[in-house]
């Protein structure tokens, strides 16, 4: 059998290489050809150019409205780590003062900036003290977590979005992947789409009987809201990257320079206002991780450099693991308990102050 | 590196190009060094715990040969060394766990050693390779090898080196040893091999495993949600770790070598030994070998045997991972396979091969299997006790109507692996003609690749089995 299979392998041989280029012809250059109408969060990319894309929703006048409508004494500013430890009501009792929690869930320091620029300083509310309540490196993270409120909360042209895209924030690693990212997509523009298209599919297939008449957009609202932090066992957020994990790698100055921090410290001393940092605790906080502790020691540093204090409740033995709820949150039988803990650490102690 | 990752194209590229310009002894040496770049790209010092493994099993096989005299004190110093390492790097925290849960228990606070270590990725894989060489060796299977770039190659050869297949040295050396040839018929299965495994990991398993991890999240899943999770982790960790194997193979099939083929259509198993003969091929065969033939296999008692298959499957659950929940899935399985074959023993064959009671054979296999992805999936004991206590009749109805909708995006993602499998059986039996099946393959890859593209999930966690 041996010398006959050696006898035939020979004509089969170039064969054998017109199969193979007929592999890359067919699987991966026929996909080349393929096209899809890409549509996705193009707005957000507006924000390179530091203007505000065509088609953004119209600012948001709300929270400025607010401001003007309570004038708070102290203010509170933050994401869902804020409004799940602060209780406005027993704060205000124990400081004899009006107390207003503007925190939005999945905000960040880009947010917050904008907050205090765009709502808080042309309301003309004047609060006694500006709290911003942070994890770890929430203040030096450039992120576009809620772009659409990126969006609603910025005016057409904003000047300090402008600087950070002026200032070199790319590292070497991300300026390969976006080359390879651009080389790929221009090889097959059908890995432009990134989106969850199994859903739409999905949703096609769907009968009427499971979507009861609800519109595809209405009926993933509700199925999101039964998968949503109310709905999660404490453990969850362990497994929980993206809500939880912050990053302490880089060298501080680069990562402020390339952060709002330098230009919410200024507006607020131009404005005259009182700010307070606060960094809250992470469930899974040990201490151990030096990278972010470091960070947030240099952080700390270049904001009392500004004039401005940084709180920091991390490791706070009054504070407990059975008070978390969700993620990072405080449970809410204990915002009340964690309200007053911050009125002890802050205003009767007078921590970081 | 992982698979999923641009660097790792670019870096098989460039190993590719080069390698297939070398002679024999070059590209073991490149294979040698790509595999250390491959292994050590993100924790270096991970290298020092692999050099060990293989130096040590390289040391001890010559011991064997050239100390026959010794020859037990040789394999006694492979098993301390491996399983050391094992126990050092994944089981200590946990020991030390348990033992100052118990002390607490009885009163006796206890404060151990904390270690901290991180799990080095593959070692559970890589210590059991070369522990199965030496044990070869030991019993006159497999000839020590005398040269050690030979062996280091059979050792951290990088497409299996993470997560397997578990090479067997009889099968895999010869494969080194050899010279190797470029064909490009070898290059095109190669090839698709790997298309087809990118599509079921990134489209399939990190697809499902959105639902999967989800409904694992909830902390009041009704019992309609709970059991589409389970589903939905099912197909996910099917498809993540065959996923893994396909693009494993495919990358060494363009490198010349041929690795073991680790699934056979698992959930097509119509009792508990054949899912275990189709399962992590590659582990259960080394587990029979290694454990359950030395522990006397079915060669005793009824009683000693139901012994043994308990003591191999509770080791494979432990070697998955350091948790009670592992250990229990383990002698789930084991005790699974006694009741299977004590039921065998009282229904007559013809009940047994009757073909209106295969269907229902496997779908009642399928079903225990999901019970035991669940005892996996939850390493929460009163999490995984509250689950099985759930009843259908107790779920919110609004809990149905998302089940429901979850159930169809799960069909939807996993119809590829179910249209697969019904195209095997179809093609076996009515085999096409080389040209038309080429054809197929070609139009099959172009589906594959497209849906890569497009469909692909943009969440990119790594293998399931990087963690064991």
């Amino acid at each position: 059998m041996e010398p006959t299979a050696q006898r035939t392998e020979a004509p089969r041989r170039p064969r054998q290489w017109l199969e193979l280029a007929a592999v890359l012809l067919v699987v991966f250059a026929l996909p080349a050809l393929f096209r899809v109408p890409v549509t996705g969060p193009a707005a957000v990319a507006g924000y390179g150019d530091g203007t505000k894309p065509a088609g953004a929703p119209a600012f948001d006048l709300a929270p400025l409205q607010q401001l003007r409508a309570v004038q708070p004494d102290y203010l509170f500013v933050g994401n869902s780590n804020t409004t799940t430890r602060i209780d406005e009501q027993r704060l205000g009792e124990l400081l004899d003062a009006s107390v207003l929690v503007q925190a939005t869930d999945g905000t960040t320091g880009v947010h917050w900036y904008l907050q205090l620029v765009n709502h808080l300083i042309p309301s003309g509310a004047r609060p006694r003290t500006l709290f911003v309540l942070f994890r770890d490196d929430e203040l030096l993270s450039f992120s576009q977590t809620r772009p659409e409120l990126l969006l609603a909360w910025s005016q057409d042209f904003e000047p300090a979005f402008e600087a950070i895209h002026q200032a070199d924030c790319t590292t070497r690693s991300m300026r390969m992947q976006a080359a390879a990212d651009r080389g790929i997509t221009a090889l097959w523009p059908l890995a432009a789409v990134e989106s969850d298209n199994l859903y739409p599919l999905a949703d096609a297939l769907t009968p009427a009987a499971i979507l009861q008449g609800r519109p595809a957009t209405v009926f993933h609202t509700d199925l999101n809201r039964r998968f949503g932090l109310g709905h999660m066992r404490p453990v969850a957020s362990d497994g929980m990257t993206d809500l939880g994990k912050h990053s302490g790698s880089g060298d501080f100055a680069a990562r402020a320079r390339c952060s709002v921090l330098p230009h919410l410290l200024q507006a607020a001393a131009d404005a005259e206002l009182d700010l307070v940092l606060v960094r809250v605790q992470r469930r899974t906080w040990t201490g151990d991780d030096q990278e972010i502790e470091a960070l947030v020691r240099q952080l700390a540093d270049f904001a009392a450099d500004h004039g401005v204090p940084l709180v920091d409740f991390s490791g706070d033995p009054e504070i407990p693991a059975e008070w978390y709820g969700t993620v990072d949150h405080i449970a809410d039988e204990h915002r009340e308990t964690w309200t007053e803990l911050f009125h002890q650490r802050v205003f009767v102690e007078g921590l970081g102050r | 590196m992982l698979f999923q990752s641009l660097d790792f194209m670019a870096f098989l590229a460039a190993v590719l190009v080069l390698y297939w310009l070398l002679p024999r002894r070059g590209q073991n040496l490149l294979l040698l060094v790509s595999s250390a770049v491959f292994y050590g790209y993100i924790h270096p010092w991970f290298l020092l715990l692999l050099l060990t493994s293989t130096l040590c099993d390289y040391g001890c096989g010559r011991g064997i040969a050239e100390r026959p005299r010794h020859r037990r004190l040789w394999l006694a110093i492979s098993l301390c060394v491996n399983l050391g390492m094992l126990g050092t790097f994944k089981y200590f925290g946990f020991f030390v766990d348990n033992v100052q849960q118990l002390c607490d228990t009885l009163g006796v606070p206890l404060s151990g050693p904390t270690l901290g270590l991180v799990l080095p990725v593959g070692i559970s894989f890589y210590t059991f390779q070369t522990l199965g060489y030496t044990i070869d060796v030991y019993r006159g299977k497999v000839k020590a090898r005398r040269d050690l770039l030979d062996y280091a190659v059979f050792v951290t050869f990088f497409p299996q080196l993470v997560a397997g297949p578990i090479e067997r040295a009889s099968r895999f050396l010869p494969q080194v040893e050899a010279p190797r040839r470029l064909e490009p018929g070898r290059l095109r299965d190669g090839l698709l091999l790997m298309v087809q495994g990118f599509f079921v990991k990134l489209v399939i398993a990190d697809n499902v495993g959105i639902t999967a991890d989800r409904v694992f999240q909830l902390s009041d899943p009704g019992w309609p949600l709970l059991w589409v999770g389970v589903l939905a982790f099912c197909v996910q960790i099917f498809a993540d770790f065959s996923a893994y194997t396909d693009i494993a193979r495919g990358t060494a099939r363009l490198l010349g070598f041929e690795l073991t083929e680790n699934f056979r259509q698992p959930y097509l198993s119509r009792g508990p030994a054949e899912f275990w003969r189709r399962w992590h091929i590659s582990l259960s065969y080394w587990m029979r070998d290694y454990i359950y033939v030395p522990l006397g296999g079915s060669r005793v008692t009824r009683r000693r045997w139901a012994l043994n298959i308990l003591v191999v499957f509770g080791i494979s659950g432990l070697w998955h991972g350091a948790s009670w929940n592992f250990v229990g899935w383990g002698l789930y399985w084991g005790l699974l396979i006694v009741a299977a074959r004590a039921l065998a023993g009282i229904t007559p064959k013809a009940v047994q091969q009757a073909p209106l009671v295969q269907p229902l054979r496997l779908a009642a296999t399928f079903a225990l299997t999901c019970v035991g992805w669940l005892i996996f999936r939850e390493s929460n004991t009163g999490w995984l006790l509250h689950y099985l206590t759930l009843s259908p009749f107790d779920s919110p109805p609004e809990d149905w109507v998302w089940a429901a909708y979850l159930l169809l995006h799960l069909l939807l993602c996993s119809s590829p692996l179910l249209v697969r499998a019904v195209a095997r059986a179809v093609l076996i039996r009515w085999p096409l003609s080389a040209d038309r099946a080429l054809l197929l393959r070609l139009l099959v890859g172009c589906f594959y690749f497209t849906g890569i593209l497009a469909l692909r999930s943009m969440r990119g966690p790594d293998f399931i089995y990087f963690q064991f």
